[in-house]
């Protein structure tokens, strides 16, 4: 039998490196470099030795003077080991953005806009040769940005310089957080080797060394500026912040693939608060300061028999300061910790003990920074604490809810569809629109779990931690540049279902690509030709979620649940 | 602290009687003014009457910029509204005498009364379907009725065996078969009727007392599927009657626009003033 | 038993496609095939899989092998057929057709029975009855207007007559609807009431004159020709509206268009102005006024005056002598009765106006020209001079005739001594009483009252013995000794209006006539225009519309 013109080769990782171009000749060289020359290729796994692991996930890259490596504020899921030269790295506040070369994320012309029309396929899922091919192309190496007359752009930030056999970037690969700096190159030509998280992730696996060794660099690197991230650090000078960052633990709970617990939890319909691990108890000796750095915590106080969740903490929150402050101020009315906080999901934490508080970060504090003191009646929370404002919206959205969000962690979404069924006609308005703005494939199920009227429809909610990155084998699903939308390189999937099993949301569907006269692409096996498909968030249409935008009765939303004010201010509007 | 959507509705409504009076005071301004007020009014109508029907042109262009279609529905009904004000004034209060004139006005009141009932009814069925629960996407509900219909005479056909008595399965052959095998009660669904089901629930309920524990337990999810194709029923009656009162509104805004038009070329064609050749 | 429950089984891997026009017909059982139908709504299902020739190195035919995918239930039991084809029959449905798909196929069939209803009625013979507003005015249609319009305009049919676009095809409307004026897309149609006359339009010249060229409009110092269809809307119904006060105020209470039309008037003799009058009636005219009649009138009640045959000095011209306030006062009696105005005044056979005085049969009862009250049976004929002379002078013929009848009736025959005495004995009397021959003729032609000749007389009997001059003006004539002149008693007072009698009916006539302070013929017993407004108001007793009485055009006198 002929090969049909519908009949492919099937994708694997292996089969679309990072560099597809990689010579042999670089990769002997790289595979000569300080970290990698000292490991044990006995710890790694047969299937996955160390060199294919370089040849398939790192690619070198080239700089010259005065072009951007990183900027802060991009999701990048690579991490960079410096070959040669120097790179500078900008630390906070950082350079404009339009010193940084950002650009609107590509938006179609508006006759493309239009032509959608008529000009999309009229069967499900049609993919052109391009989305089935491959490539190996990454939306990375976009146009290169490069500074002039460095030294003025940079003026008053503080800069710090890096050299041969550094690491940078591995914080924002590996947690899936943005970009916290601007890094430039800083000598005339620099030569980086670009690691995509895949392949740190699975070197940091087998090589202990390397991990010791990441850490360090995160304590020497980053530390201090994650710290000045948080508004109770800023009048620190560097020297006292050294002293802090010296002092500072690093705590990291969770499984990092989190969603199959979270799977399994759901499945057994057990009330997730007890089961999760407690970062501080409620009624305990405030040892110290929890500043959340990554992933969530669940804030609970008592009630009754139960555990009512006031609120989830994401990165830039913090625990505990109020105690301690209150402690130190009235050291004879020492006061416990007031709440119970607890993770949900894979979270990073940084520690700063009551003793370095009291000591360094207290003294000099400026009043405006200093929680009010707890008063003896007291039991909620008070006005200067970022947490009123929160445990208020939770008051107003209600003791379900809030369970309801927390329990199936609703909070992670930037871009959750909430729908009001009171006001939802059930008109699938919103779903013709997405259909009409995806090639006539709707990317959402108006469906999914109910709670007070409220349901949390099947659609991808562009989490904050994305648990559906994690497993991909080639990067295909990965954060937009510039807008911070999760999307799906079609052109890269394989389709090995990897994100649509992590996803803990079923936001994310398997479809089986079909060619433009609705035949189904297969393999040499016939074997079907599966794509991950879910909501992109409208990022390459005007006027933003079709969805959102189509819903006649004000009934359909898509909520940053990240937040609970705009949540709750939606709620009862 | 004013929600705002009441606030908006406030708003909305004062705005809508204002231009209503606004409206009828210039009428009555305009009529010793103009020699023919009623070709502004009529012109007047017919762009409103167009604005109107873009909303649905709105709905086809997902992917322009061309505000909410929240906002499109508001002002789709406040206009709406003001359009038959705007009816009233260019027909003079009159019902139109000829057979023609009576279609065009039968028709645009038609149009605008299901608009009216379809907003109501709108506004009023997503409370009820909410407080119900049992949400179905109206594209499944015959395949859950479906996998109902079957699970009930799957588990009717097991307790003969496992209880070695039919009563259940004679039961479900009187009582049930026929309830499961097709929707049922729509019109009792949107009237808020539940007698049927209660009918049937009484009828389980005198049952279950000749029955001895294997067979209760049996009927007791019986009874459990009953409720759940119940509430689909009613799931379904509400979703398709939000559905249906479409197929009023839409097909007769077509019908009015086309005897609009003619209407438009009657009044020139036959006005007083046609040269002849 | 709780109703919130989440509903039971569906596949969490399948977007549910609401934009699709038609699904699987297995999708209600919950298991549409994978393909799904096209997007014409033909059923798509094919085999399960595509086999595969599996061949060993030297093997000859090989062995086809099942490649159903595991995510499709895997390799199937039975295998592929020996040809290579699937062996799992293709499960083929009838597609349905969603809701929404209905919902279109549910406008287009409204849509296209609107359009077929529409060329049906408008290609049938109903369709002016279905395009008509309203039913047209009595005298435009039936089958002589039809018939007319054919005639006189050229009209393929009654509608035709006024409307042009019914003379082509439902075709061209479109396009004579660009042509008509106000055009669709011109500023012409929101053009403000026009001031004072509405010229006339293009229907109106080509229409509605070609018929009713008889009319002329209203008077000859119209400043322009106003529209028909201002005054007269068409499709009211079979009976016409008749036109407003407000048309009529609209050059009537504006100061410019009188002063035009005053302008316009004064170059025009003033016969041209003079309200046609029915041939054989005696109109009573009054003099134009020299601004002509251009007075601002708003209404009946504000700025209309009095009327013309009131205005001052005016006098009724007849020479009869006639004392209204005498004749219904205490001293005439009819049959013993007072006289009353009924007496005299008959409606005409129309009930409108008054039929005119006759002596004959409105006078002579009491007038009835007797002259011997010995024989009053014998009586002066009215009419002419010489009849009166010829009478009086044949008195002995008349004697003889009555003694001749007298002894016929008595059985004798009459014997001519007898009558020749009995006719010079009577003569006599008369020669000795009044005079002979000339005098008595004098006396009968010109005495004024009775009492001069007879001065016993009786007031009641008084009028049976009136001479000519007891009522007419007799003036001495050399040649026939008297001339008595006509007497001219109008049967037309306002001839600007229409008035009806009949319906004053029950107003009496003393309420608008004056009559009983009459004394003297020279008085005009018209009631003012402001006694009429009493009851002629807005919210009166009667109408007060300026057609109750006017008629806007006038029947050409051509």
């Amino acid at each position: 039998m002929d090969t049909p013109l519908n009949q492919i080769e099937r994708l694997g990782r292996q089969d679309n490196p990072f560099d597809p171009e990689f010579p042999d000749a670089d990769l002997d060289r790289v595979a000569a470099l300080a970290p990698f020359k000292d490991m044990d290729p006995e710890s790694f796994p047969k299937k996955q030795p160390l060199r294919t692991i370089l040849r398939c996930d790192t690619r070198l890259r080239r700089f010259q003077r005065g072009e951007i490596i990183v900027r802060a504020g991009d999701y990048g899921s690579s991490a960079f080991m410096i070959v040669s030269g120097d790179v500078r790295v900008v630390l906070p506040p950082g350079l404009p953005d339009r010193v940084l070369g950002r650009r609107e994320p590509a938006k179609r012309s508006v006759f493309r806009a239009v032509a959608q029309l008529w000009a999309n396929h009229r069967n499900p899922e049609v993919r052109t040769p391009e989305e089935l091919g491959g490539g190996g192309a990454d939306a990375e190496i976009g146009s290169r940005v490069f500074l002039q007359d460095v030294p003025r752009l940079i003026g008053n930030n503080k800069t710090v310089t890096l050299g041969a056999g550094e690491f940078f970037g591995e914080i924002a690969a590996l947690s899936r957080m943005p970009r916290t700096a601007t890094i430039l190159c800083d000598s005339d030509e620099a030569e980086l080797l670009e690691i995509r998280w895949q392949g740190l992730r699975d070197i940091l696996k087998s090589d202990p060394a390397l991990r010791a060794h990441i850490d360090a660099l995160y304590r020497k690197n980053t530390l201090s500026n994650a710290l000045r991230s948080f508004p109770i650090f800023q009048h620190l000078d560097e020297e006292q912040l050294a002293q802090v960052a010296a002092q500072t633990q690093f705590g990291t709970y969770g499984e990092y693939d989190w969603s199959g617990d979270y799977k399994k939890l759901a499945k057994a319909g057990t009330n997730s608060v007890d089961k999760e691990t407690v970062i501080a108890q409620e009624g305990d000796y405030p040892d110290g300061v929890i500043f959340i750095r990554s992933g969530f915590g669940r804030l609970s106080k008592r009630f009754g028999s139960g555990q009512r969740t006031l609120n989830y903490l994401g990165a830039g929150r913090w625990f505990g300061l109020r105690e301690i402050a209150h402690n130190w101020r009235e050291p004879g009315a020492a006061v416990p910790f007031q709440f119970s906080l607890r993770v949900i999901g894979y979270t990073h934490t940084l520690f700063v003990p009551t003793r370095v508080m009291e000591q360094i970060v207290l003294p000099g504090a400026p009043n405006a920074l200093l929680p009010r003191p707890l008063t003896p009646d007291e039991l909620d929370i008070d006005d200067d604490d970022p947490l009123k404002e929160q445990g208020g919206f939770a008051q107003r959205i209600g003791p379900e809810l809030m369970e309801f969000l927390t329990g199936r962690r609703i909070f992670n979404g930037t871009a959750t569809m909430v729908i009001d069924l009171a006001r939802c006609t059930r008109c699938d308005d919103c779903v013709r629109a997405c259909a009409a703005t995806h090639d006539n494939n709707p990317r959402f199920l108006r469906q999914g779990p109910v709670s007070s009227g409220i349901q949390v429809a099947q659609s991808c909610m562009h989490c904050v931690d994305p648990v559906c990155m994690i497993g991909c084998p080639t990067g295909a699903i990965h954060r937009d540049a510039s807008a911070g939308d999760v999307v799906i390189n079609q052109a890269t999937c394989i389709g090995c279902t990897s994100c649509a099993n992590n996803c803990p949301y079923d936001a994310i569907r398997m479809v089986e690509a079909r060619d433009p006269g609705g035949d189904f692409v297969t393999d040499k096996e016939s074997r079907p030709i599966l794509k991950a498909t879910k909501c992109d968030h409208c990022i390459d249409q005007y006027g933003g979620p079709a969805c959102e935008r189509a819903c006649p009765h004000d009934a359909l939303k898509r909520m940053d649940m990240t937040r609970l004010d705009t949540f709750a201010t939606w709620l009862h509007r | 602290m004013m929600r705002t959507t009441v606030k908006r509705r406030l708003s909305g409504v004062l705005l809508l009687v204002a231009a209503v009076a606004t409206l009828f005071w210039g009428h009555r301004q305009l009529v010793p003014v103009m020699r023919h007020l009623a070709y502004l009014s009529g012109w007047l109508l017919l762009a409103v009457c167009l604005f109107l029907t873009a909303y649905n042109a709105r709905k086809k262009l997902p992917f322009l910029p061309l505000g909410s279609s929240r906002t499109w529905l508001q002002l789709h009904a406040y206009v709406g509204y003001f359009s038959l004000a705007l009816f009233f004034a260019h027909t003079g209060w009159r019902w139109p005498t000829g057979v023609f004139e009576a279609a065009l006005a039968s028709l645009y009141l038609a149009v605008a009364a299901s608009g009216v009932a379809g907003l109501v009814w709108s506004r009023i069925v997503p409370r009820r379907l909410t407080a119900r629960g049992c949400e179905a996407l109206y594209e499944r509900i015959p395949a859950i009725r479906r996998k109902l219909a079957e699970d009930a005479e799957a588990m009717a056909l097991a307790s003969v065996a496992a209880t070695r008595s039919t009563a259940v399965a004679d039961f479900y052959k009187v009582h049930l078969a026929g309830f499961f095998r097709r929707p049922m009660n729509g019109w009792r669904h949107l009237a808020e009727v539940r007698s049927p089901r209660m009918r049937i629930e009484a009828r389980i309920a005198d049952l279950d007392r000749f029955l001895d524990p294997d067979q209760r337990k049996v009927l007791k999810e019986l009874a459990v599927l009953v409720a759940q194709k119940d509430s689909l029923d009613y799931q379904r009656s509400l979703q398709l009657s939000l559905k249906l009162w479409l197929f009023v509104h839409i097909p007769l805004t077509y019908s009015l626009l086309i005897l609009t038009a003619l209407h438009v070329v009657l009044v020139f064609a036959f006005s007083g003033g046609t040269e002849a050749n | 038993m709780t109703d919130n429950q989440p509903s039971p089984g569906s596949d969490p891997a399948r977007y549910e496609r609401p934009s699709d026009a038609w699904v699987c017909g297995h999708a209600c059982d919950g298991k549409p095939c994978r393909m799904g139908p096209s997007a014409g709504g033909a059923c798509r299902a094919t085999a399960d899989c595509r086999p595969v020739l599996d061949k060993l190195p030297g093997e000859a035919k090989g062995a086809w092998r099942c490649t159903r995918a595991k995510e499709h239930g895997g390799p199937c039991a039975d295998g592929p057929r020996p040809d290579g084809s699937c062996g799992c029959p293709a499960v083929v449905c009838a597609p349905r057709r969603t809701l929404r798909n209905l919902r279109g196929r549910t406008t287009l069939a409204v849509v296209a029975v609107t359009v077929a209803c529409l060329l049906i009625g408008l290609g049938s013979g109903w369709r002016w009855r279905i395009l008509s507003p309203r039913t047209v005015s009595r005298p435009h249609q039936g089958d002589s207007f039809t018939h007319f319009a054919k005639e006189r305009l050229d009209a393929p049919n009654s509608c035709a007559a006024c409307h042009h676009a019914a003379a082509s095809g439902v075709a061209s409307w479109a396009q004579l609807a660009l042509r008509s004026h106000p055009a669709p897309f011109g500023k012409d149609q929101f053009a403000k009431v026009p001031v004072g006359v509405v010229p006339m339009s293009a229907m109106d010249r080509q229409s509605c004159a070609v018929c009713h060229d008889q009319h002329e409009f209203h008077q000859p110092n119209v400043v322009q020709g106003h529209s028909c269809s201002v005054c007269h809307v068409e499709h009211q119904g079979l009976a016409m509206a008749a036109p407003e006060d407000a048309q009529c105020a609209r050059c009537h209470d504006r100061a410019d268009v009188m002063q035009q039309s005053s302008a316009k008037g004064r170059g025009i003799g003033s016969e041209r102005f003079d309200p046609p009058v029915q041939a054989g009636l005696i109109a009573f005219r009054t003099p134009r006024p020299p601004g002509g009649r251009t007075n601002l009138i708003a209404s009946f009640g504000q700025g209309h005056p009095d009327f013309g045959a009131r205005a001052g000095g005016l006098k009724d011209p007849d020479t009869l002598r006639f004392n209204h306030a005498v004749h219904l006062g205490e001293t005439v009696r009819l049959g013993g009765n007072p006289l009353g105005c009924v007496d005299c005044h008959v409606p005409d056979s129309t009930g409108s106006y008054m039929a005119r005085i006759r002596y004959d049969q409105h006078c002579a009862t009491c007038h009835d020209l007797q002259f011997d009250p010995v024989h009053p049976e014998l009586k002066l004929p009215h009419g002419e001079v010489a009849s009166v002379r010829a009478k009086l002078r044949g008195l002995p013929l008349l004697y003889a005739e009555i003694k001749t009848k007298e002894l016929l009736a008595a059985g004798n025959p009459p014997r001519r001594d007898e009558v020749d005495a009995f006719a010079q004995q009577n003569v006599a009397r008369m020669r000795q009483t009044f005079g002979g021959g000339e005098s008595l003729e004098k006396l009968v032609l010109f005495t004024g009252d009775p009492r001069q000749v007879r001065p016993g007389i009786s007031a009641e009997r008084r009028a049976h013995y009136a001479g000519c001059a007891y009522c007419h003006e007799v003036l001495p004539d050399t040649g026939s000794l008297a001339k008595v002149t006509r007497p001219v008693i109008p049967d037309r007072w306002l001839l600007g209006g229409r008035f009806t009698h009949a319906k004053h009916g029950q107003m009496g006539c003393d309420g608008c006539h004056a009559v009983r302070e009459s004394r003297t013929t020279s008085d005009i017993n018209l009631p003012s225009q402001a006694s009429c407004a009493e009851c002629h108001k807005p919210g009166g007793s009667a109408p007060s519309g300026c057609t109750s009485c006017h008629t806007y055009h006038l029947l050409s006198s051509r």
